[in-house]
């Protein structure tokens, strides 16, 4: 699948790709696994095919990318039958459920140089996460175009790389999946849901963006069901 | 961790970011500290039609700008970061926030407005479930949708703008007879053929199940009661000041909460300055860049001791020279490409 596809528009600048190379190199100290599951039919699969090679190449061998279709196992596991779906880390504790598209673009690129130096870079309240005895899920629905989405995103994925496996860190494009917003009658973003364990029975813990101790605390709180 | 610095700016919108960039090209160490997101409302604008040098530029690319002019100058910018208290009236000024303590010999304070809530019932309960304050962020999910706006200012009509490009229908709810937003806007609102306006009427309660499902409405002229059908309700009445935690600190505020300031943006408290929409007025972006340059220059006075005067030894400047010069560099060749100037 080596194929590159014919887009409208280029979709790195030389001058971005000049500053991604530049970022990966000063920043990222060790390897990352990202996938990406892609389906058929599906709008923006190639286009995030395209993106994660190009980031694949400029990152020098650091991220460690694999495609492939959404099989029946993935399917089960992430209750979604299409995609694009990227997971990123060796847990694959951080899922972009859609295309990181717009303003999402800078927390992206700052979550894989986390994920790749394992480092969360949360400022305090962060041990308590390792010790959770419950797995917890982060869903965070955005749109491409809010400003706000993105730290509450990069927020909840620091939390996830910070609890070492026990917390994931779902961000959900909206426009992409709207059965999922819809299911969570999302209509402003960021709005964050917390779920525990399976079978996922989540609430909506917040519309807006939170700081950060307060997300720390509320998914300690939703495991130890304060 | 206490951080020492020159100057702690609170706050990203352009002000701040303005007031960041001339602090630090005047070598004075600078941090600034934004809550949510930089750029401040200007970030969720989704055009702005009134910076000069620009005849319409989006809220989010001309944000982009001001940040990237504010980091190569060497602000350092500290995003998301929450100031919980404040300590201004001794020498050195205190910054708490969620996650750092700030000293610094001055602090400009650029904190904004928020958006004004209706407080009518069913506002709280319906927020993020039709009841939203950003149509740039969430417009599209009221595609082929009816949605109201409530508001007449340049706020509501550039929101209700970009909203008409959406939506199936938008009401515009109005408490006057007549829109306060500049005519350059009024008009091409007004004209969209799926607006529709609802003069004199005020928004008396918001309905719904799961979600916004109807606006009960008042018309202040006939004194009635009647409701419509609405999918969303996006609200843009106005704004109010962020100035509690300065207030709380003894910076002087006016009766609606607006801090006062002199010719200089200096507040009541010696090495303490206020810049922007915070400070009240128009509201115009303009205006937050002037009062911010005006700030930084006082500040600036202040941490030195005049321009000749005993100049504390101010370290190098952080400005990264590496990226003015590509910057500078790509202009060039820009210009080198045009060969001809076809126009004045």
């Amino acid at each position: 699948m080596s194929h590159e596809h014919e887009h409208e528009h280029e979709i790195l600048s030389e001058e971005d790709k000049a500053f991604i190379r530049e970022k990966f190199e000063k920043e990222m100290i060790g390897t990352v696994p990202i996938k990406l599951l892609v389906s058929d039919g599906c709008e923006y699969c190639h286009l995030m095919e395209d993106l994660l090679r190009i980031l694949a190449d400029l990152s020098n061998g650091k991220i460690q990318l694999t495609i492939e279709e959404i099989n029946e196992e993935y399917k089960n596991k992430l209750k979604l039958d299409k995609g694009p779906v990227i997971l990123i880390g060796e847990n694959e504790e951080i899922q972009y459920t859609g295309s990181p598209l717009g303003e999402e673009g800078w927390a992206f690129l700052e979550t894989i140089v986390l994920a790749s130096n394992k480092k969360h870079g949360l400022e305090d309240h962060a041990d308590k996460l390792k010790n959770l005895n419950k797995k917890v899920r982060i869903e965070t629905i955005v749109t491409p175009s809010c400003p706000y989405c993105p730290h509450a995103v990069l927020m909840a994925n620091r939390i996830a790389i910070a609890s070492e496996g026990k917390v994931v860190s779902d961000c959900v494009e909206a426009y992409e999946f709207p059965e999922i917003a819809d299911k969570w009658n999302v209509t402003a973003v960021p709005t964050i849901v917390l779920s525990i364990e399976e079978p996922y029975s989540g609430q909506v813990f917040v519309v807006g963006l939170p700081r950060e101790k307060q997300l720390i605390e509320a998914v300690t709180k939703a495991v130890s069901g304060e | 961790m206490t951080v020492r610095t020159h100057v702690v700016i609170i706050g990203g919108g352009p002000a701040g970011l303005t007031a960041g960039i001339y602090t630090s090209r005047l070598g004075l160490d600078t941090i600034l500290i934004e809550k949510a997101t930089l750029g401040g409302q200007v970030a969720i604008s989704p055009f702005i039609e009134n910076y000069p040098g620009f005849v319409s530029i989006p809220g989010p690319e001309l944000t982009k700008r001001f940040i990237e002019h504010a980091e190569t100058m060497g602000v350092q910018i500290k995003v998301p970061e929450t100031v919980i208290d404040l300590e201004l009236k001794g020498e050195v000024k205190k910054v708490y926030t969620d996650k750092n303590t700030y000293e610094a010999d001055a602090v400009i304070i650029t904190t904004g407005a928020s958006r004004r809530k209706l407080n009518v019932p069913g506002e709280k309960e319906f927020a993020g479930k039709g009841v939203s304050y950003c149509a740039v962020c969430d417009g599209a999910f009221f595609k082929g949708k009816t949605v109201a706006v409530v508001g007449g200012g340049n706020t509501a009509v550039s929101e209700a703008l970009h909203l008409t490009q959406l939506v199936r229908k938008l009401y515009i709810v109005h408490r006057r007879d007549d829109l306060r937003a500049e005519v350059a806007l009024k008009q091409r609102l007004l004209d969209s053929p799926n607006v529709v306006p609802l003069w004199n009427t005020i928004v008396e309660a918001i309905k719904g199940d799961t979600v916004v499902r109807k606006l009960v409405l008042r018309d202040l002229k006939k004194d009635e009661v009647f409701e419509i059908d609405v999918d969303g309700v996006f609200v843009a009445i106005g704004y109010a000041p962020n100035s509690q935690l300065a207030a709380k600190a003894g910076v002087l505020v006016d009766e609606k909460g607006y801090i006062i300031v002199n010719r200089k943006q200096e507040t009541n408290i010696k090495g303490v300055y206020a810049a922007g929409d915070v400070t009240g007025g128009v509201m115009q972006i303009g205006v937050a860049v002037g009062e911010a340059i005006v700030a930084a220059m006082s500040a600036f006075e202040h941490v030195t001791g005049g321009w000749y005067a005993k100049k504390k030894a101010l370290k190098a400047v952080k400005i990264d020279f590496e990226k003015l010069k590509t910057k500078e560099k790509a202009i060039e060749e820009k210009e080198k490409k045009s060969l001809f100037k076809f126009k004045l």
